[in-house]
């Protein structure tokens, strides 16, 4: 039994030092954004600046505000509100989900002009 | 009673326990961090306990009547491919490592929790077109190794309690 649980322990341990090696790497290459790109079920919904402040109504879904060079979801009519708890982001490749709405914004290295689809 | 019949009410319970204690998760607070998809993973639990106390195909048939049965009653069909995918990796992944002797249940059910996280997120990066959506990875593989540490040594403690029945 006491064997197990050793072999339990390196288990775990090997799990969590993955992600946090996986962490630190995604970390690293972090660089700052410039546009945000907010997607409804897959398909691109808008590209927005993200230097320039916006309110965003997805479909009656969500709300998706730019502000101060951040972005994040204001309200959404999902349950959890998992959305609306994540901090702002800014830096290229980060993202909030709604999943059960099925939209993401995602913050994207290349700045452009802002169009809605 | 017949060694046939004590496996058939077993697997029933284990289910009716699995689809209870799916019910109490679905009341628990998510963690206000917004990443989506950590959460406690307490049906797993009726998922080891039937690997553990009658085998692999009993444990797939609770593991697919909790997915089906939440569908059915609280879910989205959207919400079933998320359960589907981390199901089935979290199942093969505990299958394997049970099968290799090396791990407890309390191994194999931390496995099992990281990796339904990573067949629900690899879902949801195709689901919403979004691969960026896979930088919550770090996240989700800590909290659902923790999470099902925890149901490991849960059932652990079970399985020493109920050991005149146990088996495998």
């Amino acid at each position: 039994m006491s064997k197990l649980f050793k072999r339990d322990l390196a288990l775990i341990v090997a799990i969590i030092l993955a992600a946090l090696a996986l962490w630190g790497a995604s970390a690293l290459f972090k660089k700052e954004g410039e546009s945000v790109e907010v997607r409804l079920r897959g398909e691109l919904y808008a590209v927005l600046p993200l230097n320039k402040n916006a309110e965003l109504d997805v479909e009656g879904l969500c709300t998706v505000v730019v502000e101060d060079g951040e972005t994040y979801v204001k309200s959404s009519t999902c349950r959890n509100k998992l959305c609306e708890n994540h901090r702002p982001i800014s830096r290229a490749g980060e993202t909030v989900a709604c999943l059960p709405n099925g939209v993401t914004v995602t913050v994207k290295k290349e700045g452009g002009a802002d169009f809605y689809v | 009673m017949s060694e046939k019949t004590r496996r058939i009410a077993l697997l029933g319970l284990l289910t009716a326990l699995c689809f209870g204690l799916s019910y109490i998760e679905l009341m628990l607070p998510a963690l206000p961090v917004g990443v989506p998809g950590i959460k406690a993973g307490l049906a797993n639990i009726c998922v080891v306990a039937a690997l553990y106390l009658l085998g692999p195909w009993e444990a797939a048939a609770v593991n697919l009547a909790r997915i089906v049965l939440n569908w059915l009653l609280f879910g989205s069909f959207t919400g079933l491919l998320y359960s589907l995918a981390g199901g089935a990796v979290s199942f093969a992944v505990m299958l394997l490592l049970k099968k290799s002797g090396a791990f407890s249940p309390v191994g194999v059910s931390a496995a099992g929790g990281a990796a339904h996280n990573v067949g629900q997120i690899a879902v949801a990066a195709l689901l919403t077109g979004t691969p960026s959506i896979m930088l919550y990875l770090p996240a989700l593989l800590i909290f659902g190794t923790a999470a099902g540490a925890v149901n490991g040594l849960i059932f652990a403690a079970l399985q020493k309690r109920i050991s005149p029945q146990r088996k495998g």
